[in-house]
């Protein structure tokens, strides 16, 4: 909704009481006096949900799949991050084709959900629509093709999951069960046909019209020497940043804000940063399969590219690489000798980030000698996202300032989905109000 | 082929009226899908050639309980009957993008149980739960009774939102 507001006043106030197409439910608040941004609050009201305290007390063996219920988009990050933390702390090295399979599994989820955000939530903005249904009446094609990729990824995580949503499959050391070769085979057919529509669909999403809007962005990513990141790396910016995950919380500060359930995540001594499918790209551009990088090229996308708007564009050329990535896991898979390595419990703590759809994702837990959880920390993407969309926007109000309160309302809601953000996992909505004194 | 479909979350109050409809179904022996109502999976349910009987908690102002009928091929739903489905796409949703990809299946019908109560982790009302009542036995009834055209609109020229069942 969107309250009463004067447009083309310089100070006001424009209130969106519930903005679509976002994962979850929030609001924005922009104050602005005479042409500039007074104040930009990402309000997050959804109720703390307290996974971290309910974890309290646990089984490590139990964090994977209580994790997994925090989101229902993203439930592979979070049991992945759980998983891998809890590996590090014990010393436990999964077996090559149980780290094939997570890539599986794991590429699976980013196939799903950004499907779901290039074409449901967030095309509609570009091609001025109000929702994916009005957009399917007009590009019918583009809407079944992208039907069918979603329903690609969720049948990769249906089949190595147990099911589509908070899988069940994944557990400390492995997996609970792991198919046989002939059980992924059929799986290829549909991903070659889904790669040749995310390669040409590419061209499709380079044609939209992209705001002329860069920002000097810290680009937070996870690195690995051979492949584009997925479960594993180094934390890297282009600033310089180059840390382990045992060191994020030496070099990440979350705070507390009035406005907001969710914490805003810095870098001490500097500020906020952008994670995601940009970040990915812009720091991990070499290690993109040919396929990818020609995906690139369809929609001209190189690095660095410094507008947050083309962020759907990443996210596609990603998609090109998570369909190639399933197509390679399945062709080198073999079975392991067991579907999951055996280990001894005993007291430790251990970290892990992993990239989640919408960027890193960072776990911490503390367990005694049985296994029991004693403290644990989780730190979701749109977290980390929060206080670079308030400073997006920031940016972006004060050329719109000129624009009909509409316009300026649908580009500040475009800026906000950039992000893709998942609010509902950042502790759900977007309301949106401008303040013009 | 007659697809029933109860759809909602048992863990938020009234919402699970469409899961509790499907279960009673089943153990009177008739095949029901439960479902998140999640809108792009419920749209992999049906084939062109299928009739589906879909039910689940709507809000339209109405008083808790109460019944309607619904028959979104004869007239399009009202988009905010369904909006408190997961991340604003469900059934409506579904429904709608089916028809613009000429998807809908042969009928479909969806009985509409007035909700109130969403709390997490609230049992439903006593009117809603008077209503699952009503609609498993209406189900029950309308396919025992003529299987072969459960789904005939009783009444074809009738306002969707407002055609009490007994």
């Amino acid at each position: 909704m969107i309250e009463s507001v004067e447009p083309r006043k310089k100070s006001g106030t424009i209130k969106v009481d519930y903005m679509a197409r976002v994962e979850g439910e929030g609001a924005l608040d922009i104050k602005l006096k005479n042409g500039q941004v007074q104040d930009v609050k990402l309000k997050i009201f959804e109720p703390p949900r307290l996974f971290e305290a309910l974890l309290h007390g646990r089984h490590f063996t139990e964090v994977p799949d209580i994790t997994a219920r925090i989101c229902g988009i993203c439930p592979i990050a979070y049991q992945m991050t759980s998983v891998h933390a809890i590996e590090r702390a014990l010393g436990i090295t999964a077996h090559p084709m149980v780290r094939l399979l997570r890539r599986l599994l794991y590429s699976g989820e980013w196939i799903e959900s950004h499907v779901l955000h290039i074409y449901m939530l967030h095309a509609p903005d570009f091609l001025g629509y109000r929702d994916f249904v009005e957009l399917a009446k007009d590009y019918p094609q583009e809407a079944t093709e992208a039907l069918r990729m979603k329903k690609l990824g969720n049948r990769i995580m249906s089949l190595l999951g147990g099911r589509e949503i908070h899988p069940v499959s994944v557990t400390i050391g492995g997996f609970y069960k792991v198919p046989s070769k002939a059980d992924l085979l059929p799986l290829v057919d549909e991903l070659k046909a889904a790669l040749d529509i995310a390669l040409a669909k590419t061209k499709f999403l380079g044609g939209f019209e992209y705001p002329d809007f860069e920002q000097a962005y810290e680009f937070v990513a996870l690195s690995h020497p051979d492949e584009y990141p997925l479960n594993e790396g180094r934390l890297v910016s282009n600033r310089g940043l180059n840390i382990d995950a045992s060191q994020y919380e030496d070099r990440f500060v979350e705070l507390h804000v009035k406005h907001s359930h969710a914490l805003h995540s810095v870098i001490r001594g500097r500020d906020s940063y952008q994670v995601g499918p940009l970040a990915r790209f812009n720091l991990n551009y070499g290690k993109l399969p040919v396929v990818a990088q020609q995906a690139a090229d369809l929609c001209d996308l190189r690095p660095p590219c410094l507008n947050p708007f083309k962020s759907i564009l990443a996210r596609a050329v990603e998609t090109v690489f998570a369909i190639d990535e399933c197509l390679r896991v399945i062709k080198e898979y073999e079975p392991p000798p067991a579907p999951k390595v055996s280990y001894e419990v005993r007291a430790s703590t251990g970290q892990a980030i992993t990239e989640a759809p919408r960027g890193i994702q960072y776990n911490r837990f503390s367990f005694d000698d049985n296994g029991l959880i004693l403290s644990s920390r989780i730190v979701p993407p749109t977290s980390q996202n929060q206080k670079r969309i308030e400073d997006d926007l920031r940016s972006l109000v004060p050329a719109l300032i000129e624009q009909p309160m509409d316009e300026l309302t649908r580009r500040c809601e475009q800026a906000v989905r950039n992000y893709d953000p998942c609010i509902s996992c950042a502790t759900h909505f977007l309301k949106i109000k401008v303040d013009r004194e | 082929m007659t697809l029933i479909i109860g759809c909602g979350n048992t863990d938020r109050g009234d919402d699970g009226a469409g899961i509790l409809v499907a279960r009673r179904l089943h153990d009177l022996g008739v095949d029901a899908i439960e479902h998140s109502g999640d809108g792009l999976a419920l749209l992999d349910l049906w084939n062109p050639d299928d009739e589906v009987i879909l039910v689940d908690a709507v809000v339209s102002g109405k008083k808790p309980g109460t019944l309607s009928i619904l028959d979104p091929i004869l007239r399009p739903l009202a988009a905010e009957t369904f909006r408190c489905s997961t991340h604003s796409f469900g059934p409506w949703e579904a429904i709608e993008l089916a028809r613009a990809l000429d998807r809908l299946p042969k009928r479909i019908e969806i009985y509409g149980i007035e909700a109130a109560n969403f709390e997490v982790g609230a049992e439903p009302s006593t009117e809603v739960l008077a209503a699952v009542g009503r609609v498993v036995e209406n189900i029950a009834l309308t396919l025992t009774n003529s299987p072969a055209t459960a789904l005939a609109p009783t009444e074809p020229s009738r306002s969707p939102f407002s055609r009490p069942l007994m």
